[in-house]
């Protein structure tokens, strides 16, 4: 019964996406339909699963060669725990809300069907990741989502920087799958199984059976992540993938799909964790470096998709971080904290700007807005407290999952990223409320902005609906149950006071550190942009601002390195191939023979006294040769 | 009595060139096609009743000086079939000759006489003659079209270097009969050590090898084949490169493990070089080749190389693979020359350029030449290949004792890829050369009006089609034959 | 109908139909091909679904004495590895023939030719005999050079036709001789692979001659597999090929070469493949990475094409190079999905040439707007072609990677590297150059597939890389025991060394070389017990 949810919830989403694409692609209604009602029952089938606690593995073997080490067996099969059962929720709700919201967003186009179709195979894919059962199926759903987001981000196929984007997005993830999947093969190579079950059970077993390949196959692994959550070298693709529709930058490039990273990280928590390896300790740095770098890069944006896209990345630095810092405690939960925490109001946050975006007519410039809080009330309100939510205002949400963090990184003794995270917290508060000022308060600057009106209900409803997790879920006790998965002991639920509190008696430094922080951006932003009409920090930093606008040139760097090396290589190997092994081997060759022919015909002059000659020294020649012996 | 009966073939033969020149007296010259129609019917009883004779073993007659064992059946039967194809195109071909076609009948008649002789051969008196009488009446035939002077200019050349070669092969009798004084091949094979080791004696069947190697046109004495190919008519040509070839090659093998099997392990090296130039020369001179005919002429000396690389194998197989290619090699080269005879109706030169669009006109021609072209080529399911096939695989068999065939291998390889270029633009000629290249679809030129085929030629085009497809597909009956033949050259041939 | 001499001589037959119907019955070619095609597919769809998946034994066996004085017989049977090369190959032909709506000019001729083309191959497949195992390809080779050559398009056809036309001759030809040559090495008298196998297993060739026989075999193969450097007669032949032999050719016929590897040369050579093992490994480098580059600088959509079938062959050559289970099961998994794959992109670029009259990639773009099907599935197909799970390809080219991790860990990653990165680089810059970005006027005309019986070729192929993605294990089930077997014959030391060593010690003379007459041994051993 459980298995037969589980198996509806992975499948319903796909059934829809392949009916759309045989039957129903002209026909945008019906497209719709059959997605949403695919997403809403799996949201169902997910809180079913969550109010029965359901635990389980219902599988069915997908491939199955050889045996022991050097043989391959992979199940296709679904891993129901604590970790995945809320992940469910996270993906099927948020996903939900932002079907219908689409349904809003692309009344006017014509191409909603395919656009249905690609958000249903997504949901699919994700949740794939989500119910994977082990490596090789995790690695194909992560193949899945990439393709799924490629024909997201290209569903303006016909803007050529849409198209750029979504190819740019794919190849870079390919980057990192290059990686995993590498670091899949040395995991097989050196335990001989795939499966999550069985890895824990012989590492826990025999920690070292990773040998010295623990450190290498933990960062190879690690890779994927840095891939599909955008993690520092790889975080280029993401704030391009704002080409996409809004809903699905909302869906896909904040809540779920970006941090499907995360989420593998703590799947597999018991590989990075092996003792001996030096994994974690890179990736908590380059999760804390990400975050900066990212929130440093969000305060000079001026496209609000791109603002939110950069603090998405320093978002995603966070939780990397949590991983990174969590190995003493053996106990990732805090990142899948603030994962779902994140999940909520950033998806509020895109909804909120393709509300905003909409009611301008797809006029994204920050600075070609203002006053808004009158004429969008509602997109305005939600968007505030995402925003407080983000910055880590008591009782939001994100104040509990990020204290969590500073907390844990506290605790493990990592004092730098600690005061690393704390900078943050602070460039977060700052940047948000750079936007909310600019954006929403002050006088419109533009007559666009000044003849916004609300977003019809279908589009507003799920603000408000996704509102609710913003405010509520800091008290629902999902570290509690993230805990369970690592074992922690089921700590009993305080009174809500307690809750509400908990931080300040838990880890005060932490609790007040965070608080000081978004108090001190949220200054700086009120000083410097409470009425602004244009960016006063470029006329102060010249350079710095500069810099960051231009997102200190990683892609120019990229594409200087990368495409220079790939393209000269390109040319070398296509030269050869013309010139020396079509042109000189074969070519030559055959010349030689041609020529050799018509040598020899020279021979056959048609004089006869010349034949005689010939043939008579033919016999000479041969009588010589024979008899010489 | 029976030496009759054993030559009864010969005789056949030879009684019809009589009839045809004595017909030719009293019938109207309307009648002159019917003439050699009938003579081609009187082959073909000739050539079933050849299935008459049961030997269980060799039977020899006049004193041993002829031979009829199975061997010399198989390619009595070559010659009977080879010539009846032959005098259908003649016959085709006769109003092109001006004059005197019923001689012209006659003397193929005559020259198929002579090779059924040296099929039979069994002493160098007899190789010399039928060799002589096959020869002269390609003198003949080769002139035949006196208002060609390219026609008598190939007759002249035939003639002149002919006869040097003959030179060479009666010097050669003359040292061989000096020194064991026999010119019985039986008699021969059992001559003293003494004799078959003194150079004399060798140098004497090196000159008789030159005779034969002028005739199946080995590098060296190869050099009159081009000229005389291109200049001779039609049919002559075609004769000459099925039956003229043929008739040597069963000579060589006559000499080689009849005469002198004692020696053949010494002939091979000799083999093996000559096989490998003739190879070489052949392929490589064909590839600038504009006349089909020259074209043709070499390709029929690459051809000789083939047959030699089984020779040189020196084992049954090698042997039987000999004589089953030579068996495609009937279908295949009269394919073509039927086909050059009706293709080139008026035209005095065969540029293969004048062929551009055939498969339009004349679909029947251009199919049959294009299946002729790939089975000289050695591809399946054509006669050429398993031919090819059965000479790779016998040479490799032997390869082990001796390392130098593997080069002849190589040499072999490269010179099928080589064939294929050449014949592959002939084929790229008749078949897409006229159009645009980018639309093979739009007839870009008015097509010229369509070939008429006469039905005898459609028969014996659709006989050659049969002959190529059936012995590339149904090989085992011809096998069995070869097999037998070969057997019959035993106990002189050596089983390793 | 459930037999394989049904699945190849429906073509055949056909074909010989065609011969004698007079050229003025145009409809009569076509229907004729299409239905002889849809019989032998429905013929290889029975046998795949009715083969007994687990068993090595040979199954559908049919055998017909044909030269008993050298040992050639008739001999048709599948096992798992060719059952699904047969199936693939006759889903490919129909298709092909689906898709030769585009030929209009002497259509007898070139379904006769087709036909041929594709019996010769299904037979090439299902032949136990090496004897027909090369009859049958050569059968279906040279039909391809005059197709080319006379229904061929662009301005290189020419030149191109004759060097596919050589360099496949010579390949088939050095293949050849390694035949032969083992034929004679084995000294059983019998061309006949099943019982060649079971006594070389016994009794096998002395080592020192399998290093000789063994690069034969490989290179002449190679080449027909377009094995790196041999291969640039491959991008210029399928740029000029019409579109059907393009897709036969690439999809199923050139897979001959990677079939004689895995059937012959590997199980009867095992002392040979362990030598060579390492140079392929390299080699096929070669293919992978060296011909991945060269796609990327390919303006010419058919020359693309063609180097990236060049480089997902080389994940065979890989698969057979790392002689494991995985390996080689990968390698069977990679020809079967490469086929469809090949297949498809070649009749898509074809339907897209068709359309706009040219196939140059700098005058392409936005075409996704006007041809919303053959776009999309031309997208799929691309994204198959980088390895996309849920494609075919994909569990084939994993098997591949993960089973030559345990013999070529640094080959590996850099194969890995290939199918990852430099597939998706060039295929992801086709669908940009090709479908995306604004639409050019002038292909305003453009005209996607009209209706359902247009569009079942590809959604055909299309299916069969879904399917076989989706649950590799129809194919990987049937495959494992005959590969196991393989595997265990190539780990195994040279058996009886004694027996070797007593072969170098006679002279080489006394090896049994000659065939004589009515030696019928082969076909007596050729029964299989059953």
């Amino acid at each position: 019964m459980i298995d037969l949810f589980a198996w509806l919830i992975l499948g319903l989403p796909l059934l829809a996406a392949a009916a759309i694409t045989l039957f129903t692609l002209p026909d945008a209604a019906k497209s719709a339909r059959l997605s949403i009602g695919a997403v809403l029952l799996a949201f169902l089938g997910s809180l079913i699963l969550w109010a029965r606690d359901a635990t389980g593995e219902p599988a069915v073997t997908w491939l199955a060669l050889g045996t022991g080490t050097g043989g391959l067996q992979i199940e296709l099969g679904l891993k129901l725990d604590p970790l995945s059962r809320l992940m469910l929720l996270v993906v099927t709700g948020v996903g939900s809300a932002i079907h219908i919201y689409s349904w809003g967003y692309l009344h006017a186009d014509r191409n909603r069907g395919r656009y249905f179709a690609g958000l249903s195979l997504f949901t699919f894919a994700m949740l794939g990741i989500v119910l994977a059962n082990n490596f090789l199926m995790l690695f194909i759903f992560w193949e899945l989502v990439g393709v799924s987001s490629y024909l997201l981000i290209g569903f303006w196929f016909a803007r050529p920087a849409a198209a750029e984007a979504a190819k740019k997005a794919f190849l870079t993830n390919r980057l990192g799958d290059f990686g995993f999947l590498l670091g899949i093969i040395l995991v097989w190579a050196a335990l001989g199984t795939l499966s999550f079950t069985e890895l824990e059970a012989r590492l826990a077993d025999d920690p070292a059976a990773l040998g010295a390949a623990a450190s290498v196959a933990g960062l190879l692994i690690f890779c994927g992540a840095m891939g599909k959550s955008a993690q520092f070298p790889l975080h280029v693709w993401l704030p391009d993938a704002m080409e996409g529709p809004t809903p699905v930058s909302a869906l896909i490039h904040a809540a779920t799909m970006v941090a499907a990273g995360v989420y593998m990280l703590c799947r597999v928590f018991f590989v990075l964790a092996v003792p001996g390896s030096v994994a974690l300790e890179l990736i908590a740095w380059i999760g804390g470096v990400t975050a900066l770098l990212a929130a440093l890069l969000a305060v000079q944006q001026n496209d609000i998709k791109r603002i939110l896209a950069y603090s998405t990345l320093s978002q995603l630095g966070y939780m990397v971080l949590a991983v990174g810092v969590s190995g003493a405690s053996r106990d990732p939960s805090v990142a899948m904290y603030h994962l779902t925490t994140h999940a909520g109001f950033k998806a509020l946050l895109f909804l909120g700007a393709g509300s905003v975006i909409h009611a301008l007519h797809h006029e994204q410039d920050i600075w070609k807005m203002g006053g808004l809080s009158r004429r969008l009330p509602i997109t305005f309100w939600t968007f505030l407290l995402a925003t407080l939510a983000l910055c880590g205002v008591p009782p939001l949400s994100g104040f509990y999952s990020k204290d969590a963090i500073l907390a844990r990184t506290l605790e493990s003794g990592h004092h730098g990223l600690f005061a690393l995270a704390t900078l943050v917290a602070a460039l977060t508060t700052f940047y948000m409320f750079r936007l909310v000022f600019v954006a929403f308060t002050g006088p419109a600057k533009s007559q666009a902005a000044d003849h916004a009106r609300e977003s019809p209900p279908v589009m507003t409803l799920p603000l408000l609906a996704l509102a609710v997790p913003s405010v509520l879920a800091g008290f629902w006790g999902i570290h509690r149950v993230y805990g369970a998965q690592y074992g922690a002991e089921p700590a009993a639920a305080g009174s809500w006071a307690q809750q509400l509190v908990e931080p300040f008696a838990h880890a005060p430094l932490a609790a007040g550190a965070g608080l000081a922080a978004a108090l001190m951006g949220w200054l700086g932003a009120w000083a410097w942009y409470r009425a602004a009409l244009q960016d006063p920090l470029p006329a102060r930093f010249a350079t710095v601002a500069r810099w960051l606008r231009d997102r200190l040139y990683f892609d120019e760097l990229y594409e200087r390195l990368i495409g220079w090396t790939q393209e000269s290589l390109a040319r070398l190997a296509d030269g050869v191939d013309r010139w020396v092994i079509m042109g000189v081997a074969v070519k030559g060759t055959h010349g030689t023979f041609e020529l050799l022919g018509r040598l020899l015909r020279l021979a056959q002059t048609g004089n006869l006294q010349t034949y005689a000659f010939v043939l008579v020294a033919g016999v000479a020649l041969l009588l010589f040769l024979v008899m010489a012996r | 009595m029976d030496d009759l009966i054993l030559i009864g073939p010969e005789l056949a033969v030879l009684i019809t060139g009589l009839a045809v020149l004595l017909l030719d007296l009293w019938a109207p010259p309307s009648q002159r096609k019917t003439i050699g129609y009938a003579a081609a019917a009187v082959l073909g009883v000739v050539f079933l009743g050849t299935f008459a004779f049961l030997l269980p073993e060799p039977r020899m007659a006049f004193g041993g000086m002829l031979v009829l064992d199975e061997l010399a059946l198989f390619f009595k039967r070559f010659f009977l079939l080879a010539a009846g194809l032959v005098l259908i195109l003649a016959v085709e071909f006769s109003d092109r000759l001006k004059a005197g076609e019923s001689e012209y009948f006659a003397l193929i008649l005559f020259a198929l006489a002579g090779m059924m002789f040296a099929a039979s051969a069994n002493d160098f008196s007899i190789l010399f003659v039928a060799l002589e009488l096959v020869t002269i009446a390609f003198y003949v035939l080769a002139s035949f079209q006196r208002h060609r002077t390219r026609s008598l200019e190939a007759g002249v050349k035939y003639l002149i270097l002919g006869a040097l070669a003959s030179g060479f092969l009666v010097y050669g009798i003359a040292l061989v009969f000096g020194l064991s004084g026999t010119m019985n091949f039986t008699r021969l094979a059992q001559a003293p050590e003494a004799v078959l080791s003194s150079p004399l004696f060798e140098l004497g069947l090196l000159l008789v090898f030159v005779g034969l190697g002028f005739k199946i046109a080995a590098v060296p004495f190869h050099i009159w084949a081009a000229d005389v190919y291109e200049g001779a008519p039609a049919p002559t040509t075609a004769f000459l490169a099925v039956g003229s070839k043929a008739a040597g090659m069963v000579l060589l093998l006559r000499v080689l493990h009849g005469a002198v099997p004692a020696l053949v392990d010494r002939a091979q090296p000799v083999l093996m070089v000559v096989a490998a130039l003739t190879i070489l020369y052949g392929v490589l001179c064909a590839i600038p080749q504009q006349n089909l005919k020259r074209l043709l002429g070499y390709s029929s000396i690459a051809s000789a190389g083939y047959l030699l690389v089984g020779v040189a194998a020196l084992n049954a197989a090698g042997l039987s693979a000999v004589l089953y290619y030579l068996a495609g090699y009937l279908f295949t080269v009269l394919a073509a020359f039927l086909v050059i005879a009706l293709a080139f109706p008026n035209v005095d030169s065969e540029e293969i350029g004048a062929l551009a669009g055939l498969h339009e006109r004349a679909p029947l021609l251009a199919a049959a030449l294009a299946l002729a072209l790939v089975s000289l080529a050695g591809v399946p399911p054509l006669a050429g290949f398993f031919g090819k096939f059965l000479l790779l695989k016998a040479a490799l068999a032997a390869a082990g004792g001796t390392p130098g065939l593997y080069w002849l291998l190589g040499v072999a390889i490269v010179g099928v890829v080589i064939s294929l270029a050449y014949y592959f633009g002939v084929i790229r000629t008749m078949y897409w050369e006229p159009h645009p290249p980018t639309s093979p679809s739009s007839p870009s030129s008015p097509s010229p009006p369509c070939l008429a085929v006469p039905t005898p030629m459609r028969v014996a085009l659709w006989l050659c089609i049969a002959g190529m497809l059936w012995l590339g597909v149904m090989p085992g009956s011809i096998l069995n034959l070869t097999d037998l033949a070969v057997q019959s050259l035993a106990p002189a041939v050596p089983v390793p | 109908m459930q037999s394989l001499s049904f699945i190849i001589l429906c073509p055949l037959l056909a074909a010989g139909l065609i011969a004698l119907v007079p050229r003025n019955y145009q409809v009569v070619f076509r229907s004729l091909a299409l239905l002889s095609t849809l019989l032998s597919l429905l013929g290889a769809i029975r046998i795949f679904a009715g083969f007994d998946t687990g068993s090595a034994a040979l199954q559908f066996e049919e055998q017909v004495a044909w030269v008993d004085s050298l040992g050639i017989s008739y001999h048709v049977a599948v096992d798992g590895i060719n059952v699904g090369l047969i199936l693939m190959g006759a889903v490919v032909a129909f298709a092909a023939v689906c898709v030769s709506r585009e030929i209009t000019a002497r259509q007898k001729e070139y379904y006769l030719l087709l036909l041929l083309m594709a019996g010769g191959i299904l037979g090439a497949f299902a032949s136990y005999d090496l004897f027909f195992f090369y009859f049958f390809h050569e059968l279906a080779l040279v039909p391809t050079f005059i197709l080319i050559g006379v229904w061929g398009r662009g301005e290189q056809r020419n030149y191109a036709t004759f060097k596919i036309t050589l360099y496949l001759s010579l390949g088939a030809l050095v293949a050849l001789v390694g035949l032969i040559a083992l034929y004679l090495e084995a000294g059983h008298q019998t061309f006949n692979l099943w019982s060649l196998a079971r006594q070389l297993e016994a009794d096998p060739i002395d080592p020192a001659r399998q290093r000789y026989l063994f690069p034969l075999l490989l290179f002449g193969f190679g080449i027909l597999v377009s094995l790196w450097p041999f291969h640039t007669w491959a991008p210029l032949g399928y740029a000029a090929a019409p579109t059907a032999v393009a897709m036969l050719h690439a999809g199923v016929l050139k897979k001959f070469g990677l079939y004689g590897l895995i059937r012959v040369a590997v199980p009867l050579l095992p002392a040979g493949v362990q030598s060579w093992a390492e140079v392929l490994a390299w080699l096929c480098l070669g293919n992978i990475l060296y011909c991945s580059l060269v796609a990327m600088r390919q303006k010419d959509l058919n020359l693309l094409l063609g180097n990236s079938s060049v480089a997902h062959v080389g994940f065979a050559f890989l698969g057979i190079a790392s002689l494991t289970l995985l390996g080689l099961t990968g390698a069977v998994v990679v020809m079967v999905a490469h086929g469809f794959l090949a297949a498809l992109t070649f009749a898509l670029s074809g339907y897209v040439r068709q359309q706009t009259g040219t196939v140059n990639l700098d005058h392409m773009g936005g075409l996704l707007e006007r041809l919303p099907f053959i776009g999309g599935v031309l997208v799929m197909a691309f994204l198959a072609g980088c390895g996309l799970p849920g494609f075919a390809n994909f569990p084939g080219e994993a098997l591949v990677l993960f089973g030559a991790w345990q013999g070529y860990p640094g080959v590996a990653i850099l194969a890995a590297w290939g199918a990852l990165i430099l597939a998706a680089v060039y295929m992801l810059r086709a669908v940009r150059v090709l479908l995306h970005g604004p639409l050019p006027e002038r292909w305003g005309k453009v005209a996607d597939a009209p209706h359902l019986w247009h569009k079942l070729p590809y959604g055909l192929l299309l299916a069969a890389l879904l399917l076989f993605g989706c649950w590799p294990r129809l194919l990987t089930d049937k495959i494992q025991p005959c590969v196991a077997d393989i595997v265990r014959r190539a780990e195994a030391p040279p058996a009886n060394s004694a027996a070797g060593l007593a072969r170098i010690a006679l002279p080489p003379a006394a090896a049994p070389a000659l065939a004589r007459p009515g030696a019928t041994d082969g076909l007596t051993a050729s029964r299989h017990p059953r």
